[in-house]
Order: C-alpha cells, then structure tokens, then sequence
C-alpha cells in the first residue's frame, strides 16, 4: 500500500472509532427501539380466563431479523479481494406473565453470548467476524407498576477481550409479575464460508412451551439477498411486499397459538406447522466454491445430487468394486454369480470400506463406534455411478427419513437421504447406506412407507448424468419381519421368592438393531464386517491408514469387550427388559451377531434370578406372570384422545414363550384367565395358556401391522396397548 | 451457601464423578506423587505466601488412555505454571484452558479452573503434569487431601515450614492407610521439613448419600495460626477470635436503606400482635419470595449482600438471605443476629478456626431467653423447625465485638412425619376406597420443592403419579391437596382410590396386599460395592394405617406373620389384625439415626430382607363357609 493510501486507511479507521457507539450506547439505542416500536400487544396486561391455570401465558412474543448483505473490496499487500459483508440483527421480544414459581425459575435468569469477535487479520486486511448480544427486561407489577431491570447486574461467565458471555438474574421479579424482555442479536460477518442457506437456516415452530396470544414473524432482506422459506405442515404462508428501498419483506402474525403438547409417537417436523426460512447472499461468486450454498428446497437439492454425480468433481470411489472383484477372484466368477450374491458382496465391501475404517478421533470415545452412521446420499451417490459402470440396471431413490421433514418440506441438501433399488424381476433388491448392521436388501424403518423420487442415472459424460424420474413409495416390511421371538423358562430358586429366568431371544429386521449395537463389541462387528468380503484384518488396514497408523495398539486393545464391560451390557439389557436390576445374571452370550444376511437372526441368551416378582399367601404363592414379558406400555387418560396420526417405528411383532415349572407339591390355578385375544386391522394381541405336567406353558402374541395409523385408528392401537397392559397385571397361583 | 472455604477440597470430588472413572479398570493410576508446600515472605509486599508445586506422575492402563487434567484457581490462588510431558516430551497440542468454573448449583462463582485434556498414546507410558501455584494468604491455606481420582502408588506431601510460621497440621482420617511421617530440622532455613509418604492410596469415590469428603479420605487440615518475620507479626486464625474479628468485619454496615426495610418489616407485620406471627410472617416473607441463587465472588464469598439490595433484587444467597430475615426482623424490633456454620457435610467445627470450617449462614433469633435459628434457603420448613444438614450443628452466633458458640437444635421425632390412612373394601375385583395423608417438616418440603417445581397445570397430574409409585392400575379421582401455602399448616392429600395391584382372586379366594408404598423395596445395600457409610437424607417418621372393610361372607384365612425389628438407628412394625368383619394393617419405620456405618450394613441388610419379605406376604380372605 502506498503512503497516501495508508494514511486515508488511518484516517478511516480513525474516524470510525471515533464515531464508534460504545456498548451501554448502542444497548440503550437498541432498548429505545425495541420498546418504543413495540406493537399494542406489548401493552397487554390481562390474561385470558381461560388460561388462568398455565404456569406462565406469553402475552406476545415477536421475532423480527434485519439481514443486509453487500460485497465490499478487501485489499491485500498486492491483490485485492471482494468480501461478502453481511449484518444481521435479529431480536426476540417476549413478554410473559408469570403465574408460578416453575416459570419464575424459568425466566428469572438470562444467558447469553455478550461479545464475540472472531475477526481474523491478513496482513493489512482484516475480516470481520463480529457477534454482540444487547438486552433489556422490565417486570410490571400485578398493581401496574413498571421498572427497569438493571442489567449491569450482569455477571460475565466468561471474560476474554473477544469474548464474553452474560448471565443476569433478573431483579425484583416475582409470581405474579409480567416479564418483558428482549434479546437482540447484532452479526456483522465478511467470512463467506458462514454465509449459506444451511448456515443461517432458522426454524419457527408454532407452538411453545407455553400458551401465546400473540405471535409474530417479521424478515427483512436487502435486495443483494437471496431467501428461501417454507411453511409447513399447515403454517400460514409469509406475506411479502417489498419496501421503497427495495427491501424484501416476509411477515405473519397468529393469535392463541396452543402449547405443545408430547405425545407417543409423533413426528415432529411432518405434524406440527413450522416456518423454515433461509437467506444468502446473491452474488454468484458466493456459490463458486460451494455450490449448496443457496440451494433450498426439493428441487434445488434434488438438482444439486444430480449435479454431485460428476466423476471429475467428485471422482468415483472404486474400492468396493476392487473389494468385489478380489473376492470372486476372477472375473468369470463374477460374471457367474447371480446377481443377489455380486451386489451383496458388492454392498458388503462397502461396509467394510466405510465402517472399517477408523479415524484417530474415533479413539475419544470407542464404545461410539457401533453408532457411527453413514451418509446415504454420498454413498448413494458412489455406488449408483459403480453400478452404471457395470451395467447394472438400477434406480436412485430421493427420500427424506420419516424423522425428518416430509420430501416436499425439505429445505437443505443434509435434509435429504438416497438409496439404490437394484432391478431384478419381481423382486427388487435395496441397498441402503444407514450403519454398520443394516443387511443387504433391507430397509431401515425410517424410509419404510415413504414417498421418493426414483431417478435412473443415465451416463452422458464423466461431468454429466441424466436421470429419469417418477415417484414411487419405499415399502412397509411386514410385521413378521421386524420380529422379538423370546422363549423364557422359569422357575423358582428354592427360598420360592426369588425366579430364575433363562432367556434365549431372537431378533430380525428393525427389532434387533438396538441390542446389536449395545451387546457386540466393536471389534465383533469389525470381524464380521471383514469375513463378509474376505477383508484385511484390522491391524492392516490401521497401520495402511496414516490417521491410524500409529494407535493401531490402541485400537486393537481397545474395540473388544472386557468381561465387565460384556456383563453390564448384559445386565442393563435385562434391566430394560425387566424394569428392575437382576440379582443374578449369568450364561449372557451372543448366539450369532447376525451381520451376515444370509444368518439374519440376531440371537442371544442370559439368564437372571428376579426380585419381587414373587408372594406368599398362607401355604400358597402368587407369581406375576404377566411381568415375565418385560412391561407393556400403560396409557395414561390424556394419551386415549388423538387428533395427529401415528408414527410408530416400525411395523413389528413380538412372540412370548414362557415355561413356568410348577414346583413340586403345588398345583396352578389362574390359567383360564391367561387366555385372551384381542384383534384388529393395527394388530393382535393375544395369549394363551396350557399346563402340560409340571410346566404352564404361556405363549404371548404382539403385533403392530403397521408403520403408521391414522389418528381415527388410535382407539383400536389403545385396544391392543391395554390387552397387553392387562395382561401384564396376570398373575397364577401356586397352590399348595 | 457459603462454600467457598471447602471449595479446594471438594473441586476434587467433584470430578471424581463428572470427568474422571475411577473404576477397577480405570485409564490410569498415579504412579507417584510429589507435593511442596512452602511458607516465604514475598520480598515485594511483605505478606506471607505459601508456594506449592504440585507434581504427578500418571501411568497407563491402556492404550491410548485419557486423563482429564484440572486444577482449580481463585483470586487467592494463583497458577504461576504449568507443565506436562507424556513420554519425556511435551504434547504437541499442550495448551491450559483457563476458565469460569460452572455448574447448575452455583449461580456465579470466582472459581477458575485450569483444564487441559492428556492423552498417554501407549500402555504403561508415563505423563508427568506439574503446577506452580501461589496462595496470597495463608488464610485460604485451609486443608491438603491426599486423596486422588485414581489410584495412587506412593505420593509424598513435603511441608516446609520456617520457625517464623505457626501453624498446625490436623491430620484426619489416616486410620487404614499407610500413610507415614518424618519430621527433620534444617539449621540452615531455621525451619522443619515435614514429610508425609503415603503408599497404595485408593482412588476416591464418589457415591448418592456418603458423608463429606472431610469424612472420607486423609487429609490434612491447616491451621495458619500467625508469622513472626523481621520482629513483626501477623496474626490470621490464631484463635477463634481473631476469625469471628475478621468474619464481623465482613458483616458491618450492610444495610445500606434502612427506610426501605423498615418499611417492609412494618408492612409485613401490620394488624399482628403476637410477636411469634411477626417473626413467621417475616421469615416465611424471605422463604417465599427471595430466590435463592449462589454467588461467590471474591469477597463477597464471606461478605453479605446488603439487605436491601437482597429485598429490592428478590434474589440472593445463604448470607444474603440471613442478612435480609435478621434486617428486617431488627426492624420490627427483635434482637436478631447473623450465624456461621458448617453444614454435616464438614467434619469439623469452631474447636478449629479456619475458613474450611463453615459453608453456611443463618439467622438467629433471641426471644424470651431461646435462640431461634432461621434458614430462609430452606424454602418449605416452618418456624422453629430445622433441616437434617444443620441440626446439631455448632453455630457461631454474632454477638457484637465477641461472639457466641451454640448448637442448633436436634429436632423433636416428631418434627417429620410421612402418615398415611386409609379405609378400604373390597368391589367389583378391586380394592376401592379412601385415603389420606399427612405430611411433615421435612417430608413436606420434600413434595412442595417438587410441586413448585413443575408446572401448575401438570401439579394434579405429578401428584396422581407420586401417589400411585409403582403402581401401574392405580386409579385416584377427588384428589384434594392442602395445605401448600401455609408454612405453619401440615401438606396433606385425600383421594378416592380404585386398584387392582393389590389384589388377586384365585377362585372365591382373595389375596390381598395392604401396603401400596413398601418403602425400601430396593433397600439391599450392596455390600460388595458400596465403599462408604449411608446418610440418610433426614429422619424418617413413616406410618401406615389400613383398615380394609371384609366383602359379606367373607373371613380373613390368613395374616401375614407381624414384624418387628428394632435397634439404636431404626425400627420397622407391621402389624395385622383382624375383628368384625375387618382386617387393619399397620406399618411403621422410624430412621432414628441418619447415620448408617458400614460396619451395620449386614444387619441392615439383614433386617431389610425381613422387611421385603413381609411385604411379599399376603393377606388371604376366603369365604366364611370355605
């Protein structure tokens, strides 16, 4: 930089700090704009009757975001850049009425980010990355009277130059008291990379811990600005104008929104209205090295995973597809082997390249690792384009996971999920990039019942696939499927107060997932992992990688499990099972870890003595039976009515069989009342029970048939829910 | 509460249970341990300082093995430097966290804490981790734990004290550990080298209801007493005195308006007469209405906040609690006064002045020739009555210049009361019925801190399922609660109750269960895990009463066998009767001592097996023609 040039840059920032608003300046500007521009319901003081009974009432609660974004020139010694300089200022304004000491708890402390400055320095350049937080709160007294919370009360938590981070107990607020108060959020931010529509993603939920009479939304843009919103599951549509400065404007506001409510089985994003909106800066530059960045909504994410299939952007992984080849040896065997068996090997190596991989980070924490999840679009991605080059016909189905958002309400690219249906007569085959346990041509539950969009990638070039498009829906496995078969033979330890239970359980499909990932260790299912393909052992493929090469030992002696840490995975499964700590358990082993699909059941036993379960009357004893399943679900009076539908994990069935010995000298009364059967278009419940010499066999039936329930249906759900509650309050009697 | 004395102490434990496993297969043990402690004058200020390093030497268990190094820092200690070397090498990415410590229970605290994860790459590797630190004051030189999160090898504590200090050196819990001493004069320093080794120390513990740490584990308690240097001498907790000289020093004017609490203090006892519902009327304004929050910054770790500060914020501690309850109460004209004392988690009292003696501060109440304690922190304890973790209690009453030594009392049995009535029969298959309780002192406070604690709307429902515990058909309609905003009132519940748990028909046959609470069900302590002695949380005055109405034609075929089990700390009944037409069933259980050794756990567990087992009988009826 030349002399002159330095000193106008000396004199510019001379005079900026000179015209810079200090903190307590700036707050009090903020506080006189934030109340004195407030709408009329911030004045309101009353609650509704019908409200009197709530914790707290939110009066009015208003969101408003200002977003300005302008491209400024940065210069370096010798070049010169453009800078992407966006501020935003986003303020919530609440004022509530509090009516008991939960909700004096609840309000009565403020914590926020008061100062973050994450500007860096380039030589002579800086770019500025600058948060400040300003509040404000004053209580107004049941008898009308209003003060002002001092908020240099404030303590600081954290107190660095560039950062700092408040708490305020509020003063003089009480039961009774009305609460208003402010957050205002000021970012001033020339760092590119936290400008796009997943960064700055912001969801509204219409619904709140509390009651809100009035509620509102207000965004303004500035036209450098692109935004993306949606309205979803029934939530109004934003009003937008345009202001004589040419900014945009997106506002709503709503009365008498109710306060949410839990419930069993629900799904949040596709049964409660929300507002998700986004904004980035226009500019193409912004998007030239990250293309997701402005990309909103079905189309644009759909169009974006299109675009991901280019080989020279995102050259092909081929691992797999070596993995394959070596373990059919030669190509002829390849070609000779039916189609189900080469993309079964085919899938499997990817499991091994994905999930028998580790990274020194995974050390933090290795009883993580069974969790790790895979990115199915990516992997989607890769193996579509595998598949293309090996002529196998195939499909790529778009879909969004039944946790998440409807496929029309996704908004960003991470919203999305892909999976890979293989053409092969009637009967497709599925891959599908979830975790180191799904099978080969399964489906994970949270896609079972969906909608998607089926595209089949044609090849045009190494930068260039086609698609052809339809929609199609992913199906529901049957009941039979996803399936708990449990046999329980029990008998009573000698003191006829305690119960000994041997256990030997067998799972398929989504039903065994959760014990798979709790009872085997890392290093079992890195084991079968590496047999389903003929892998390299583990201590290879550590030391090949240059992230793992050298904590190889560590991880080796530490993905196994230790007899203790084997027996407490044992015993809080039990735990779970029987909602109570076993005194005993013992003979806990895995039968098969069922990773290899063509052995699909998970199967495991233990066996455990029980507390509690057991009384004398007179001569006589009484068992709960009923209790040897594990507790069925109770429903409470307020679950039994039902407005939003169902969401239930799974189809799913579960089958109980108990060998109760009859202890010598004593004879069984009670097994009529064993006997019963409930059942209905959702499912069945049902159990029944014989005495064949010493032994009471019971053999319990649950079935949910499917996925999903429509909110008219809940009452025949309820029937099944306490058939099995009911039964689980059975009892037999030993009688002498 | 004022737990800023304890607080170098307790930080440790506090992350036994939050960063640190400590488990038989813990990442790492301490291989050894080198702690110095130093009294020197700084050449600068004059004052006495104590110099610590603090060196421990980690080693491996497994490959790979984590430890999460911190040490806690205040305004009166200071981190002058830090070290490590894994394997004789510094970490590339070694780099001291310094930070606000936090946690749910304090609002705001002074505490710092420096943290830096240590990651030994290889099994039997070594970490060495030193700190230099410097203690301003010999004041806040309270105590030296021995203890350690993992496992210790040998450590050894080396005190070097100059002739010019006086100071003592308490030593506590040393039974059972091999732990020795030596004790060398060095003519050159004019001063003693004392030297602790201690051997094959166990990792600390942390386990739900043990005593203190204080209990628990070798320590030393310091006791700075004066220091002589270059014909001057300064004097810090040389007697009791000269603490109280300090502590009424940090208690003087703090009532900065006087009108306003006047003010409040007439306005709280207007249209009262009775000077004992002024004082309650006061007391239960401070409970009620101030919120309790945890502040410990620097001084005002010690120093109250002013009253009418406390009054206009509706907010503050233990001592600004005290201060606002004595303020206003010295404003309705009672002689009142602020008290020190440390809680039962302290293992000592004021035989030995230091700052690690108390935690707390009340208000005390003189009124006809009887000292009233008043805790406003416990927010649903009435007058006169006393929480478990200050009853007994030695109190340091101010009394002007001097001072004055008390106890808070012991409270009567009857102070807490968990009773239950309730008249049953027998109809359709289930036992229905009524049924009431009463609930007192602590077990009151108990259930109103959970009710104010969740949301209005949702008290009816939490206290359905409080009632109901375990039981999974347990029908309750007609719910009246009362008494939850008279302090002076007992809480008490009536409720029409329809159930199916506790009963069974086998045939004309019922079998019976009177009892729907059956405390200590899970009660087996056991024996082969637990490590300390059992507190309860406060004593136990529990009482069952069931009369059960017999259906028409029917008999009671079989009572269960009564129990009865009695000893200094505890006692169980169960008792049934039958007459006309009726069967009643009585339980009680009285926790006498809170205080459960560990060498009384096999009687305990013993008498527990007892108890489970009569509630696991139950009551037959028959026809009176079977």
């Amino acid at each position: 930089m030349k002399k002159p040039l330095l000193l106008l840059f000396f004199l510019i920032t001379a005079i900026t700090v000179l015209r810079a608003q200090t903190y307590n300046e700036k707050a009090a500007e903020i506080q006189k704009l934030v109340w004195g521009a407030a709408g009329p319901e911030f004045s309101i003081k009353d609650v509704p009757a019908k409200y009197a009974n709530e914790s707290a009432v939110i009066l009015a609660q208003s969101y408003t975001f200002q977003r300005t974004s302008n491209l400024k020139v940065k210069f370096m010694i010798i070049t010169a850049g453009v800078a992407n300089r966006v501020t935003k200022v986003s303020t919530l304004h609440e004022r509530v009425k509090i009516n008991d000491k939960s909700a004096l708890e609840r309000y009565s402390t403020l914590e926020y980010q008061k100062k973050l400055d994450k500007s860096q320095s380039f030589l002579i350049a800086k770019m500025n990355d600058v948060h400040n937080t300003y509040i404000g709160a004053k209580i107004i007294k049941p008898n009308g009277q209003e003060s002002t919370v001092n908020t240099s009360e404030e303590v600081l938590l954290k107190n660095t130059g560039k950062d700092q981070k408040g708490k305020l107990a509020v003063s003089g607020l009480q039961v009774g008291d009305i609460l208003d108060y402010y957050i205002c959020n000021n970012d001033l931010s020339e760092n590119s990379m936290e400008d796009s529509y997943k960064k700055n993603d912001q969801i509204y939920t219409l619904a709140d811990e509390y009651p809100i009479i009035n509620y509102s939304l207000y965004f303004q843009f500035n036209d450098k600005t692109s935004v993306y919103y949606i309205a979803a599951n029934g939530a109004p549509q934003l009003e937008e104008s345009t202001l004589p400065n040419n900014d945009h404007v997106f506002k709503m506001s709503a009365r008498d929104l109710p306060k949410y409510q839990s419930q069993k089985w629900v799904s949040v994003y596709r049964q409660y209205p929300y507002i998700e909106i986004s904004s980035a800066a226009k500019s193409k530059m912004m998007t030239y090295n990250n293309p997701a960045a402005r990309a909103g909504g079905l189309t644009a994410n759909k169009e974006l995973f299109q675009k991901f299939f280019s080989e020279v952007d995102n050259p092909i992984d081929d691992t797999p597809k070596e993995r394959m080849k070596d373990y059919f040896d030669s190509k002829k065997n390849l070609k000779a082997a039916p189609l189900d068996s080469s993309m079964k090997i085919l899938y499997d190596a990817w499991k091994l390249h994905v999930f028998g991989n580790y990274g020194k980070d995974d050390l933090e924490d290795l009883s993580m690792l069974n969790y790790r999840k895979a990115k199915g679009t990516i992997a989607t991605i890769n193996i579509s384009r595998i598949l293309t080059d090996m002529d196998i016909a195939h499909e790529v189905l778009l879909v969004s996971s039944r946790d998440n958002s409807a496929l029309n309400n996704v908004y960003n690219f991470s919203d999305l999920d892909a999976l890979i249906r293989i053409s092969n007569g009637s009967k497709p085959l599925y891959m599908c990039f979830d975790d180191a346990l799904t099978h080969f041509n399964e489906i994970p539950a949270k896609f079972q019942g969906e909608k998607a969009i089926s595209m089949v990638p044609k090849r045009k070039s190494s930068t260039k696939y086609i698609f052809d498009e339809m929609d199609t829906t992913i199906p529901v496995i049957s009941a039979d499927k996803n399936n708990i078969t449990e046999q329980l033979n029990v008998s009573l330890l000698a003191d006829m107060q305690k119960i000994k239970v041997q256990r030997l359980v067998k799972q398929t499909g989504y039903m065994r997932h959760a014990d798979q990932k709790n009872l085997l260790s890392a290093m079992d299912i890195d084991n079968g992992l590496m047999e389903l393909v003929n892998g390299h052992p583990l201590a290879k493929r550590l030391s090949r990688n240059p992230d793992t090469k050298k904590s190889a030992d560590a991880f080796l002696g530490g993905m196994g499990k230790s007899p203790v840490e084997l027996r407490k995975s044992f015993m809080e499964e039990a735990k779970g099972q029987f909602d109570q700590e076993p005194l005993q358990i013992s003979d806990y082993k895995v039968l098969n870890p069922a990773i290899e699909n063509n052995k699909p059941v998970f199967e495991y036993t233990s066996t455990v003595v029980l507390n509690n379960l057991v009384k004398k009357a007179g001569n006589n004893y009484i068992i709960d039976a009923g209790k040897l399943t594990g507790s069925f679900m109770q429903l409470d009076e307020k679950d039994r009515k039902r407005t939003i539908d169902v969401y239930m994990p799974a189809a799913r069935s579960f089958k109980y069989t108990l060998n109760i010995t009859i202890p010598q000298g004593y004879k069984v009364k009670g097994v009529e009342e064993l006997n019963t059967k409930k059942a209905n278009k959702t499912g069945l419940f049902s159990s029944a029970a014989t005495v064949n010499g010493s032994v009471l066999n019971i053999t319990v039936n649950r079935v949910y048939n499917n996925n999903f329930e429509k909110a008219a249906d809940w009452p025949l759900v309820s029937e099944l829910i306490d058939a099995g509650f009911a039964f689980n309050n059975q009892k037999i009697l030993l009688e002498k | 509460m004022m737990t800023k004395p304890l607080f170098t102490f307790a930080i440790g434990i506090l992350c036994v249970h939050t960063a640190f496993s400590n488990t038989a297969d813990s990442a790492v043990t301490i291989n050894s341990a080198v702690e110095t402690y130093q009294f020197a004058q700084n050449a600068k200020t004059a004052a006495i300082e104590i110099k610590q390093r603090l060196t421990t030497t980690y080693i491996a268990n497994n490959f790979m093995a984590n430890v999460p190094v911190a040490e806690s820092y205040n305004n009166h200690i200071a981190i002058n430097k830090v070290e490590c070397k894994v394997d004789g090498r510094t970490p590339a990415d070694f780099k001291p966290v310094y930070n606000y410590y936090g946690s749910n229970d304090i609002f705001y605290s002074d505490q710092k804490i420096c943290y830096f994860p240590v990651t030994i790459p290889k099994k039997g590797g070594l970490a060495v981790v030193s700190f230099d630190e410097t203690v301003d004051d010999p004041r806040y030189f309270t105590s030296i734990g021995f203890s350690e999160p993992y496992a210790v090898n040998q450590k050894q504590i080396i005190l070097k004290v100059p002739r010019w200090m006086k100071v003592e050196f308490k030593e506590y819990n040393f039974n059972g550990f091999n732990i020795t001493k030596n004790t060398q004069y060095v003519s050159a320093d004019d001063a003693d080298i004392i030297t602790y080794t201690i051997k094959n120390l166990p990792a600390t513990r942390h386990e739900g209801n043990s005593p203190g740490p204080t209990y628990l584990y070798p320590h030393l308690m310091v006791l700075c007493k004066s220091a002589t240097v270059g014909g001057t001498t300064a004097t810090y907790f040389n007697t009791l005195d000269d603490q109280y000289k300090w502590y009424h020093s940090l208690i003087k004017n703090t009532v900065a308006d006087q009108a306003a609490i006047t003010t409040k203090a007439h306005e709280l006892t207007a249209g009262l007469t009775n000077d004992i519902d002024k004082v309650k009327a006061i007391f239960y304004y401070v409970q009620d209405n101030i919120r309790y929050i945890a502040f410990e910054d620097g001084m005002a770790g010690f120093r109250p906040e002013n009253a009418d500060e406390v009054l206009r914020k509706k907010y503050g501690d233990c001592k600004g609690m005290a201060n606002l309850t004595k303020a206003l109460l010295t404003a309705a004209g009672f002689d009142a006064r602020l008290c020190w004392l440390g809680t039962k988690h302290i293992a000592y009292d004021y035989q030995t002045p230091s700052l690690a003696v108390d935690n707390h501060m009340i208000c005390a109440l003189n009124y006809k020739a009887k000292t009233y304690f008043l805790d406003a922190t416990e927010s649903y304890l009435g007058f006169d009555e006393y929480a478990e973790r200050i009853q007994g209690r030695q109190v340091l009453i101010e009394d002007g210049e001097k001072y004055r030594l008390a106890r808070v009392p012991v409270a009567l049995a009857g102070q807490n009361a968990n009773i239950q009535t309730a008249h049953l029969a027998i109809a359709d298959g289930a036992i229905t019925g009524t049924v009431n309780y009463t609930w007192k002192g602590e077990d009151k406070e108990e259930i109103l801190t959970g009710i104010n604690s969740i949301k209005r709307e949702r008290t009816e429902d939490a206290m359905i399922k409080y009632l109901a515990g375990d039981n999974n058909d347990y029908s309750i309609s007609n719910l009246v609660l009362s008494g939850t905003s008279n302090p002076d009132k007992d809480l008490t519940v009536s409720y029409n109750v329809k159930t199916k748990n506790g009963i069974s028909s086998f045939g004309k046959t019922y079998y019976i269960d009177l009892d729907n609470t059956k405390e200590y069900m899970d009660g087996v302590i056991k024996t082969d895990e637990r490590k300390h002695d059992y507190w309860f949380d406060h004593r136990l005055n529990l009482s069952r009463s069931v009369e059960l109405t017999l259906p028409q034609g029917y008999k009671a075929a079989s009572l269960p066998a009564a129990l009865n089990i009695v000893n200094a700390g505890y006692e169980f009944h169960i008792q049934y009767s039958t007459a006309a037409g009726k069967v009643t069933y009585k339980k009680s259980i009285l926790i006498k001592n809170t205080h459960l050794p560990k060498n009384a756990f096999a009687q305990w567990n013993t008498d527990m097996e007892q108890l489970i087992k009569t509630y696991n009988d139950a009551l037959t009826i028959k026809p009176i023609s079977e």
